[in-house]
């Protein structure tokens, strides 16, 4: 009976967890003017194997899935949709690294024809990663002699995001800008029997806040200066 | 006497005791996890544009049979089906480059009005995961060649090419069986890029080109 109690009390206390605080840093450089009509698309990906600096997919996608999404979604073609749709022309050995090599691609027929299908005119590469640091303190975690597992301790650490994204705009074949999303904060865990996380989510809110930036950027709003 | 808690307790100490002793033999000679995946012909087709050629395409049968195995001291074994993705691979390629592409049984057996002979072979499969290079990476790589004849059997080129594909741990954090999951998306990646170079290098090769322009010439 104590420790079905023990159980669901722990599981509440999970539940009822909070979110630690999240500090974000935005910062952008326009290079040129952008707009897009309603039946023009973006697509948003990451660099691919670039060995131990490769940005996580599920941030790239989360990124596609927010831009796609609110009051000023844009039209956004899935990572992978994209990928296969021009297939072998973005894969790490063959896709673009600089806005001139897109002159090569708008001169061949083929691939300018799907570029007009999908109305695609915007390419957003995001690069970075989100890195745990200083962690510190311990939790020892054991089954008493009743059964019921208790844990004793204090864990900490810092959560760092650093996302850049570099906008191009494939009509004209040019670097339309530089957005970055930077998030950090600090998630611990106290347990006294229980552990009870605060979790700093700075992945997500990095995502969030890089695609309100996309969709304000690209649409050609600046953000006022503060 | 023996109390009949001691006869219940019995078989739970026989258990305790090989229990240990396998894991301390196991420790000792390195055992570990079993890695065992089959990949699946999973593809788009390559945006290009195809060649005005008519090409017969011989598959040998190690093509298709072809399995990677690889025991790592103190990490595991590795076991990878590669099945009918390497034909797969090929046929894809091959229809988006050319026009006409035939699977023929041998040289003698081609029909009429073939334009090139090829012949794909894979050679080599080399896999790397975190545990040996201190990364967050699995690796593979694969080592194929393509052979190509005019039909009368003349030797054009014999092209060999590498393809390549990672993946991160970061992407599977939440996932059981890691590298299984990992090992599979990499090998994906590799077949996909083979594909890609073919698709984008082999019409390059100079004396590929060299021959499609003495064909243009005639």
């Amino acid at each position: 009976m104590i420790q079905k109690t023990l159980g669901l009390l722990f599981i509440g206390l999970v539940l009822l967890s909070q979110s630690s605080c999240v500090s974000t840093t935005l910062q952008q450089i326009r290079e040129a003017d952008s707009a897009i009509r309603d039946h023009e698309s973006i697509a948003v990906l990451g660099r691919l194997h670039q060995t131990n600096n490769e940005t996580e997919m599920n941030f790239v996608n989360c990124v596609a899935e927010k831009t796609a999404q609110g009051v000023n979604s844009l039209n956004v073609v899935q990572p992978q949709a994209f990928l296969d749709s021009f297939f072998p022309w973005f894969e790490p050995k063959t896709a673009p690294r600089r806005t001139e090599e897109l002159l090569s691609f708008l001169e061949t027929p083929i691939l300018l024809k799907r570029i007009r299908d999908i109305g695609l005119r915007y390419i957003v590469w995001i690069d970075g990663q989100t890195e745990r640091v200083d962690q510190s303190g311990t939790m020892q975690c054991a089954i008493a002699t009743s059964g019921v597992p208790a844990c004793f301790g204090f864990l900490s650490w810092d959560g760092e995001s650093n996302y850049e994204a570099t906008v191009w705009d494939v009509e004209r074949a040019l670097t339309v800008g530089k957005l970055s999303s930077e998030a950090s904060g600090t998630s611990f865990i106290p347990a006294i029997v229980v552990p009870v996380p605060f979790i700093a989510r700075v992945q997500s809110t990095a995502c969030r806040t890089m695609a309100d930036q996309l969709q304000g950027f690209i649409a050609g709003v600046d953000p006022e200066p503060s | 006497m023996i109390h009949p808690k001691d006869m219940l307790n019995k078989p739970k100490k026989v258990v305790f005791h090989w229990s240990l002793v396998a894991t301390v033999v196991c420790f000792v000679a390195g055992c570990g996890s079993q890695t065992s995946i089959q990949l699946e012909p999973d593809l788009p087709t390559p945006l290009i544009q195809s060649l005005p050629l008519s090409v017969g395409v011989y598959y040998p049968p190690e093509l298709e049979n072809f399995e990677f195995n690889e025991k790592m001291k103190g990490i595991g074994s590795f076991k990878i089906g590669l099945g009918q993705t390497q034909t797969h691979l090929f046929r894809t390629a091959f229809e988006a480059l050319f026009d006409e592409v035939v699977p023929i049984q041998s040289f003698d057996t081609q029909p009429p009005g073939l334009d090139l002979l090829l012949v794909p072979k894979i050679h080599e499969v080399q896999i790397s995961v975190p545990q040996q290079t201190r990364t967050e990476l699995y690796e593979v790589w694969l080592r194929y060649s393509i052979e190509m004849f005019t039909p009368t059997g003349q030797e054009i080129h014999k092209w060999g090419f590498a393809s390549y594909g990672e993946v991160n741990t970061q992407n599977y954090q939440f996932l059981s069986n890691v590298s299984a999951h990992a090992l599979q998306d990499a090998s994906q990646w590799a077949i996909r890029d083979a594909v890609a170079t073919i698709s984008f290098f082999l019409v390059k090769e100079p004396k590929v080109r060299n021959w499609l322009n003495s064909r243009n010439q005639e």
